[in-house]
């Protein structure tokens, strides 16, 4: 991996049940309930009618990272465009405007489909809507991966900007919960994986700002991490993925947050496991405690969550692992202080 | 430190394998047929350029477009004689504007069982090609796939790593078919690239792969690659979710040409993303005009989808497999249906009537995508 520096300069969350981006540590003690989604408090009515719910929950997101990290959140006003990226990740965002459209064709025939669902019919329309409303005209991706997608898409675009394809990068992870997604991943749980429940799953979306290390100095800002060795196992391997991220001889990490625990038999076993960690073992956070099962949008909020422990524990080093379950790979990210190491 | 394409592949409505694809676009031959699946009775376009491979006894089966993922990959593998190298440790980057929808389509309306992670397409592909290393699936709209090509790109410049196995695979949706049905005022019978008298886009299917390694590796392999891969360029035009926008995909050209160390007088062929919409067809020829200046009107232009529709994510890297036979054979295959330029493409070299035969060096291939994503690949035959 090349060594230039991409550090994380915002933070932003929306997750309905918590207030404020900063309460995220105090709101994982007890399992959040979720509240109403206004997504027009935040970012007005303009331009929000036909957005479907998951691309309101990461504009909201977006916006809040932005100003975190002190950028624009117009595209009239961003700075340097061209060398601002997006990526996102997020497997379900678009699922029930497909079927939906499918029911009106079925039932009425294809005159009848809205050419406003046209959009919302290709899956990366959440990227694109972010470049649009924000001013991103750099690589836009949408990442669609499962529940490795957020620390996939965090690490690509952490490569974006390591290749100089861009400077800043937005980075997001949402999923949205609907009746169709609810019956999609029910049906996973239980006769597909032969869990005994339907899994608790969780809405949200949480965003971050990577930046170049000239940005960050250009633009003068702090900055709250910078982000180290990706690992990635299909065969569900957690233990050998923090192996690959956490270079021998360096110190042990502070925190693991870990995959979603009650599904995943597999981290849990990994969790035990002292070798693991040379003997001293990093506190655990399992963010589906509290969040449920946010499959695709994970990592991200892991990013946010990593940065807000490092601060308020003054500590050094998390390592985010997301996956190992609905018979899906496993991928591991490090996270590092910069004001603590 | 260029990455070399080993091994290639792809699957198209008119052929199975990379060279029967490109002998049939070569000839003219299109997939144009008359929906295969879907009931006529609900929709105004009645053709399509369909993959004819679905079972007699059965409407339509889900995983369509994961097979020939799996079938292109495999094919590209043994190509490049990597199958017998698996110490190596793959990665693979696989781009697709619909995923599997359809597989989520037949859940909702026909009750076939679909497992979330059938949704994208690692765990077959694993099973399928044995990859060990990171599996990660683009959604980026009908410009996924070159896009794939280039995070690729990045990894070996990267030093992540060594061989990265790029793909591209798209089946129809209904949803999708019926929303275009419902966007076309034209109806169109046949895709018409940067013709007068184009109508508009209809959807095909398809798929392809390559075999992206380091110079180092493949020689260290004693493998004779099939190209070079100069560069990729990508933008984003951040402009209209539907529409396109002629800067932004001038500036995905202009990026490439950067990255790649080429000027437009260097280019030999430009595969052009062409869909046979009134408005990419002429803001495309304008975004082309803009970038090569003066060589607009002498670098030969042709454009795939007149023979095999728009296969959506798939159709940048089925671009990328198509231009890998035009650098080595010298062939460039015909635009079918063009007649007469539109307006903005008058003073553009397309190709039509019949294939041209041409010496090619260095080749073009444009991709731009729903959402205003843009990528651009340029590739060097290697000199023997």
């Amino acid at each position: 991996m090349s060594g230039a520096a991409v550090i994380i300069t915002g933070l932003g969350l929306e997750i309905p049940g918590i207030q404020d981006t900063a309460n995220l540590l105090d709101a994982l003690k007890a399992p959040v309930e979720a509240s109403e989604f206004i997504p027009a408090d935040k970012l007005g009515r303009q331009g929000l009618r036909y957005k479907d719910r998951a691309t309101k929950l990461a504009l909201c997101a977006a916006q809040t990272a932005l100003t975190n990290a002190g950028l624009p959140t117009s595209a009239a006003t961003q700075i340097t465009p061209e060398t601002f990226g997006v990526v996102v990740s997020s497997n379900l965002g678009n699922v029930d405007t497909v079927c939906r459209v499918l029911d009106t064709i079925y039932s009425e025939g294809a005159d009848s489909v809205s050419p406003l669902d046209m959009p919302n019919l290709s899956s990366n329309v959440i990227a694109s809507s972010l470049a649009i409303r924000f001013g991103c005209k750099a690589l836009n991706l949408m990442v669609c991966n499962g529940a490795t997608s957020g620390i996939d898409a965090t690490h690509l675009a952490a490569n974006a900007i390591r290749a100089r394809r861009a400077d800043r990068v937005l980075v997001v992870g949402v999923e949205p919960v609907n009746p169709l997604v609810e019956r999609l991943m029910e049906e996973a749980a239980t006769t597909w994986l032969g869990f005994q429940s339907k899994p608790r799953l969780g809405e949200g979306s949480a965003a971050i700002v990577l930046e170049s290390a000239g940005s960050v100095s250009a633009r003068d800002v702090k900055g709250y991490a910078r982000l180290g060795r990706y690992a990635y196992s299909y065969s569900g391997d957690v233990a050998r993925t923090i192996h690959e991220v956490d270079d021998e001889g360096a110190a042990p990490p502070d925190l693991w947050l870990t995959p979603n625990l009650s599904y995943n038999p597999a981290a849990e076993a990994a969790e035990r496991r002292l070798t693991l960690w040379n003997g001293i073992p990093p506190v655990y956070l399992d963010l589906s405690y509290a969040l449920g099962e946010t499959y695709g949008a994970l990592g991200v909020i892991q990013c946010v969550a990593a940065c807000l422990w490092l601060l308020k524990h003054c500590r050094h080093k998390a390592v985010a692992t997301s996956g190992a379950c609905w018979d899906e790979g496993v991928a591991s990210l490090i996270i590092e202080s910069l004001t603590h190491s | 430190m260029a990455g070399v394409i080993t091994g290639a592949s792809m699957i198209t409505s008119v052929g199975q394998t990379r060279a029967a694809c490109f002998e049939a676009f070569c000839q003219g031959l299109t997939g144009n047929k008359p929906l295969q699946s879907f009931n006529q009775s609900r929709y105004n376009l009645t053709r399509a350029y369909e993959i004819a491979d679905r079972p007699a006894t059965r409407r339509d089966i889900k995983g369509r477009s994961t097979n020939w993922l799996c079938e292109v990959v495999n094919q590209a593998i043994k190509e490049a004689g990597l199958e017998q190298c698996r110490e190596q440790r793959l990665t693979a980057l696989i781009g697709t504007g619909l995923r599997e929808l359809r597989s989520l389509e037949l859940w909702w309306a026909d009750g076939q069982p679909l497992a979330v992670n059938e949704l994208h397409f690692g765990g077959a592909l694993v099973r399928s090609a044995n990859i060990t290393g990171p599996v990660i699936t683009l959604s980026n709209a009908c410009a996924a796939s070159s896009f794939a090509l280039g995070l690729a790109d990045d990894l070996l410049i990267l030093g992540e790593a060594e061989a990265v196995i790029v793909a591209g695979c798209d089946s129809i949706t209904e949803s999708m078919f019926g929303s275009g049905d419902r966007a076309s005022m034209l109806r169109p019978e046949r895709v018409q690239p940067f013709d007068r008298d184009r109508r508009g886009a209809l959807l095909g299917e398809g798929a392809a792969a390559v075999v992206l390694e380091s110079e180092r590796s493949a020689s260290a392999r004693g493998v004779a690659p099939l190209a070079s891969l100069r560069g990729v360029g990508m933008s984003c035009d951040a402009f209209h979710e539907t529409a396109p926008d002629q800067a932004g995909m001038a500036r995905a050209m202009t990026d490439a040409h950067l990255r790649a160390s080429v000027i437009p007088d260097e280019i030999d062929l430009l595969l052009a993303h062409g869909t046979g919409t009134a408005l990419n067809d002429k803001v495309e020829a304008l975004a082309i005009k803009e970038v090569f200046g003066r060589r607009a009107e002498s670098v030969p232009i042709t454009a795939l989808k007149s023979l095999i529709g728009h296969t959506s994510g798939a159709s940048g890297l089925v671009g990328v497999a198509t231009a890998l036979e035009c650098l080595n054979q010298g062939r460039i295959p015909p635009t079918a249906g063009f007649n007469a330029p539109m307006e903005e493409a008058i003073g553009l070299d397309i190709v039509a009537g019949e294939a041209r035969a041409v010496p090619v060096q260095i080749v073009q291939v444009n991709a731009f995508g729903f959402g205003g994503v843009n990528a651009v690949v340029i590739l060097e035959r290697i000199s023997r």
